[in-house]
């Protein structure tokens, strides 16, 4: 039995980290939905997305994945007017964050599955590997 | 009973087996990367894994080794190079990002290789009960 299987259950552990990595930034995102500025006219909460890159693991070669690092959502946020927030500018308007529900639902929906992609990917590598040891116990 | 001829049916299922391994090695890391930006999935070259039973059943005619030129040195053994290749091969959908990965044909690739694993590892199974059979002890 060569190695590529435990290269195989590696790479899935990576993937499941950083799947694990995106429902957390999600999670984040939709927590403060509704973060405003405490400043006249200052910024709100501002959306977080993760960047995926390859890596290659070195213990094993295999070529996993990683969060490279996250960024900030530069699209504009809406405004709402509410001249007694604390957050409001001197028109009477409060910049709020980002944020889309239903964007980070779908996002969520999405890591998941491939959560669970990677999760069929252990299952089977390790019923592969179970396979050969049952050479030894049955011949 | 010629048993060398036998014995290449165990070294044909190990080439396979090492084919299968490699393969799942690499649906391991198209779906950790399933959501990584200009990612294209990879598959095992099958023309490099004909390569590779093609020249399993083809005598080996002197092989490379490495050259003495004096009696002291150690004759060396060259590493067996397996021809096994993968090469990128895009599914059917490419998203916006340049990511070639989707993931349900990734886990149709899981499923026939867990099945053509399993198949290998019952002839291989069958091969070893036979050779026990062949060497039981006369009742």
């Amino acid at each position: 039995m060569s190695a590529d299987l435990y290269s195989a259950l590696s790479a899935a552990s990576t993937g499941l980290r950083a799947q694990t990595v995106r429902i957390r930034l999600a999670a984040e995102n939709v927590a403060n939905a509704n973060s405003t500025s405490d400043t006249p006219g200052g910024d709100p909460y501002q959306r977080r997305i993760p960047v995926f890159r390859e890596m290659v693991d070195r213990e094993t070669g295999a070529m996993g994945v990683q969060v490279f690092r996250t960024v900030d959502d530069e699209s504009d946020f809406p405004v709402r007017y509410d001249p007694n927030h604390p957050a409001a500018d001197e028109t009477g308007h409060v910049k709020l964050p980002n944020v889309s529900a239903l964007i980070e639902m779908a996002d969520i929906r999405e890591a998941q599955r491939t959560y669970e992609a990677n999760l069929n990917i252990v299952e089977g590598s390790r019923a592969m590997i179970n396979r050969a040891l049952d050479l030894l116990r049955r011949g | 009973m010629k048993l060398p001829s036998d014995l290449s049916v165990f070294q044909m299922l190990n080439s396979r087996l090492n084919m299968l391994e490699t393969r799942q090695k690499t649906v391991a890391e198209n779906v950790a990367n399933a959501n990584t930006a200009g990612y294209v999935p990879n598959d095992v070259d099958m023309a490099s894994f004909e390569r590779v039973l093609e020249r399993q059943n083809t005598p080996r005619v002197g092989g490379v080794s490495v050259r003495t030129t004096h009696s002291g040195h150690i004759a060396g053994t060259a590493p067996a190079v397996s021809d096994l290749r993968t090469s990128a091969s895009p599914d059917s959908e490419v998203t916006m990002d340049g990511n070639a990965v989707v993931v349900e044909e990734q886990m149709l690739r899981l499923n026939q290789i867990r099945t053509d694993f399993d198949t290998a590892m019952s002839l291989y199974q069958k091969g070893l009960s036979l050779i026990r059979l062949a060497a039981r002890k006369p009742e």
